[in-house]
């Protein structure tokens, strides 16, 4: 089920809401709990055909895991806590790298054909990681979770189930317990909250998708330069709208429920530089693999060569936790190539042997790696990722750019016309998306009153001060209404999420 | 805390008017499909504006033009040549069956408009989709109440809030072979015919799928007798009396003849039963179904319909003639 379908909105999210509230106050939080954990694995369910069973397992073989460690004698957690994780890896791969390393034998002629296909079950990424955390913090001793419904719960939630935000043990469970319980302040800030999300999704990520996708679609032969660049400017807005528009109806559809969720995005695309990039995307990520994969190899403590190994090292998982592919080992690398040399160069400037960027020179550095980076992420394979990074080059030559009326006159001249075409609303569209995504306050800046989500330690001011910050009156309540109902009215056809396949 | 249990009280109100704003905003009655939109504008500029019009609405076939074709003007523009008198087009790509029809409902209510082309082809009569609530609200103002914008059947239907999708829509299976959904036939197949097809663009090179394409869109769905009526009831509305002119528009038959013998015989079957229907309900129509000969349809491969110049010429003729013959 996803959050922009009128089942969700319009059956599933009252009943859930009306229950979960009503057993909270008649019933206590130990029902409530139960009531939030079945309607979450329903949620979960009636969206996976293939393994609905896998989270149950998943669940339970983790909520165990979590026990022996606990139980288990101080020289033994160790290997436990080593063994769960294996665990959950080994199944990880299975299920999302097995189809990619087949893929690998039969290409080296190690295997003739597939012996089977496995399909990738939705959230698994997500879940898996989130309870990977969990099997750590509980070795910490930082959590523990003796009841099995609350545990459920933590993993299953379905605000955060299927893309994140990745989260922690500590900071949900006791809100579970305790929730916060003013309710018409919290349904008004989840609603504003999940309109803003919701206009991000219908009104700004899918019609910038539907350039991206034209382009990406025609790059297996040939992309001339002026398209090569639309196109990735358009996945660029595509998937930033698409994944922070999901996260903020997450964090709304959650404090409907009294319970704050960290927050996943601080407009990344107003970053000055790449490691800054990374305090404001996908956050919940970055902190995941900044305290479980970068701290535990090692981090920055054994020497500037080792630093940078383990950031290529860590950003390289990343991309590969995206998805089975070399595209999203090439993202990954490049990433992580892109960081060490952005910590090289700051601690040279920290020496005073070179210079600090100008911020707005940064600005557009990091824009402009950060858009050729997406091209692998999007691309299917290499070879259209070279294309396009051709197109971009102006490898494939310079030929008039076919926008509407444009490519008319190009024919009148007698010139080249680029064979991707589009329409001149649609490239208006794609630059108002742009500025939008550089110029305008972020959905935390707008609710800076109301304190939407949570913050992650070592990510900076999540919501420093703006001019458009949402008051509770009736004019603002006039035009989130109306937003929301324009973005309802947008919902057309089926329109997934991009994270949804990771 | 005390702050916020004060924020907690003043939140009532602006929530109430939240979500009746938003439900206001979302049930409005107006098109949510911006094509529907651009031609409800046009609707409204033809009656803002003096001097008798004629009225065109209908799908790709009315504006699609090949690309071999030296007469770049659409069927619209033919018919608008041939009668000397302007031509309001109200057709547009993918238009869908209850669009068609309540379009023209809605132009028949139109200042200005003196004459409603209405074209439909037959496959439209099996598609017993719907629109968005919103738009389906919107015509039942602007076109009358036909069946097809009674809320109430909709509901009945098991179709809600979300539009519903014409069988032909999705994808099927023929003869043991699976073919995707109409998005996935534009891409697998359409789109490699399209890019290589030589002039003239008639015909197609892949007889199975055109086969399966032709079983989908006339044998498997069958008739929505609720089409069959609304067209019924559109002609026989005092308003269309003189002004209305049906045109069950042209099929493949060159195409189809070279189609096995019982899909033949079922295509000519569903052709001949809605011709039936409507002379048994004493319905002028222009059947301009075997109208087109070889030569006369481009894009063979889509089973779309879609004409060359000389096939297009030969509806506009015979649109023409029948609106000329009528006055």
């Amino acid at each position: 089920m996803l959050f922009n379908s009128y089942e969700f909105l319009f059956a599933y999210l009252p009943c859930v809401l009306a229950a979960y509230w009503l057993l909270f106050r008649t019933a206590g939080p130990r029902w409530s709990i139960l009531w939030l954990a079945a309607a979450s694995l329903f949620f979960y369910v009636i969206g996976e055909h293939a393994y609905p069973w896998l989270i149950v397992v998943s669940i339970l073989f983790n909520y165990g895991a979590g026990l022996a460690i606990g139980a288990a004698a101080p020289d033994r957690r160790k290997l436990v806590a080593a063994a769960a994780i294996t665990v959950n890896l080994l199944g990880l791969f299975y299920f999302k790298y097995f189809n990619f390393a087949v893929q690998q034998f039969i290409a080296v002629g190690a295997l003739e054909k597939a012996p089977w296909v496995v399909t990738l079950p939705i959230g698994i990424s997500f879940y898996t990681f989130t309870q990977i955390a969990y099997i750590a913090d509980v070795y910490a001793k930082t959590a523990a979770e003796r009841r099995l419904p609350s545990y459920g719960l933590f993993v299953s939630y379905f605000p955060h189930l299927i893309a994140g935000p990745i989260l922690h043990h500590k900071e949900m469970m006791p809100q579970f317990l305790a929730p916060s319980r003013r309710l018409p302040l919290n349904l008004y800030i989840g609603a504003a909250m999940f309109a803003i999300g919701l206009a991000k999704k219908v009104l700004l990520a899918d019609p910038a998708g539907l350039i991206a996708t034209g382009t990406f679609g025609s790059a297996a032969e040939s992309v001339g330069f002026f398209a090569a660049w639309v196109g990735t400017l358009a996945y660029g807005l595509q998937i930033y709208f698409d994944f922070s528009g999901y996260s903020d109806m997450a964090i709304g559809l959650s404090l409907m429920l009294g319970i704050r969720l960290p927050i996943n995005f601080n407009s990344p695309y107003k970053a000055t530089s790449i490691l800054q990039f990374w305090r404001r995307w996908h956050i919940t990520l970055s902190r995941f693999l900044r305290d479980y994969l970068y701290i535990p190899l090692g981090g920055s403590r054994r020497g500037e060569g080792r630093r940078y190994i383990n950031l290529l090292t860590t950003m390289i998982l990343g991309g590969i936790w995206h998805g089975a592919g070399w595209t999203f080992l090439v993202w990954g690398a490049l990433h992580g190539a892109a960081q060490a040399i952005a910590h090289a160069w700051s601690d040279l400037a920290k020496r005073g042997r070179v210079t600090r960027l100008p911020a707005w020179f940064g600005w557009a550095l990091t824009m402009l790696f950060v858009l050729i980076a997406w091209v692998p992420f999007r691309a299917p394979n290499l070879h259209v990722t070279m294309n396009m990074w051709k197109g971009m080059a102006g490898l494939n030559g310079f030929a008039f750019p076919a926008i509407g009326p444009l490519a008319g006159l190009g024919q009148k001249l007698g010139v080249g016309i680029e064979a991707v075409q589009f329409s001149t609303l649609g490239v208006a569209q794609l630059g108002l998306i742009s500025l939008i995504a550089v110029l305008a306050p972020n959905s935390q800046q707008i609710m800076r009153r109301y304190r939407v989500g949570l913050s992650s330690p070592g990510y900076g001011d999540l919501s420093p001060p703006t001019r458009f910050t949402l008051r509770l009156n009736w004019t603002s309540a006039l035009l989130i209404g109306l937003m929301l109902g324009i973005a309802m009215r947008a919902i057309g056809s089926y329109s997934e999420f991009i994270y949804f396949q990771f | 805390m005390r702050r916020r249990a004060k924020l907690n009280g003043r939140a009532v109100a602006p929530l109430f008017i939240l979500i009746l704003v938003a439900a206001l905003t979302f049930l409005f009655p107006l098109p949510r499909e911006q094509r529907m939109l651009r031609v409800v504008a046009k609707a409204a500029v033809a009656a803002a504006t003096p001097g008798d019009k004629v009225a065109v609405v209908g799908n790709s076939v009315i504006g699609h033009v090949s690309k071999c074709d030296a007469d770049r003007r659409d069927i619209s523009a033919m018919i608008a040549d041939d009668l000397h008198r302007p031509v309001v087009d109200l057709s547009y790509g993918g238009q869908a069956f209850e669009e068609t029809v309540n379009l023209a409902g809605m132009a028949l209510r139109t200042p200005h408009i003196r004459r409603v082309i209405l074209p439909v082809p037959i496959a439209g009569f099996a598609d017993a989709d719907a629109m968005d609530l919103q738009s389906q609200a919107f015509f039942r103002l602007a076109a009358g109440p036909l069946a097809m914008n009674d809320i109430g059947a909709r509901f009945g239907r098991g179709i809600y809030l979300s539009p519903g999708i014409a069988e032909r829509v999705n994808s099927f299976t023929y003869k043991g072979k699976a073919y995707p959904d109409y998005n996935g036939v534009k891409t697998q197949y359409f789109e490699p015919e399209r890019r290589t097809m030589p002039c003239p663009e008639v015909g197609g090179r892949n007889p199975e799928f055109m086969e399966a394409y032709y079983w989908i869109n006339f044998v498997k769905p069958d008739p929505w007798p609720a089409h069959l009526a609304d067209v019924r009831r559109l002609a026989e509305l005092p308003s269309a009396k003189g002004r209305l002119t049906i045109v069950l528009m042209p099929m493949d038959f060159p195409g189809v003849r070279k189609m096995p013998a019982t899909l033949q015989a079922d295509v000519v079957r569903r052709r001949d039963g809605v011709l039936a229907y409507f002379r048994n309900a004493e319905v002028d129509v222009l059947d301009a179904t075997d109208l087109v000969g070889p030569g006369g349809f481009a894009d063979g491969y889509c089973v779309c319909g879609h004409l060359t110049e000389s096939g297009r010429s030969a509806v506009a003729k015979a649109v023409a003639a029948k609106v000329g013959g009528a006055g």
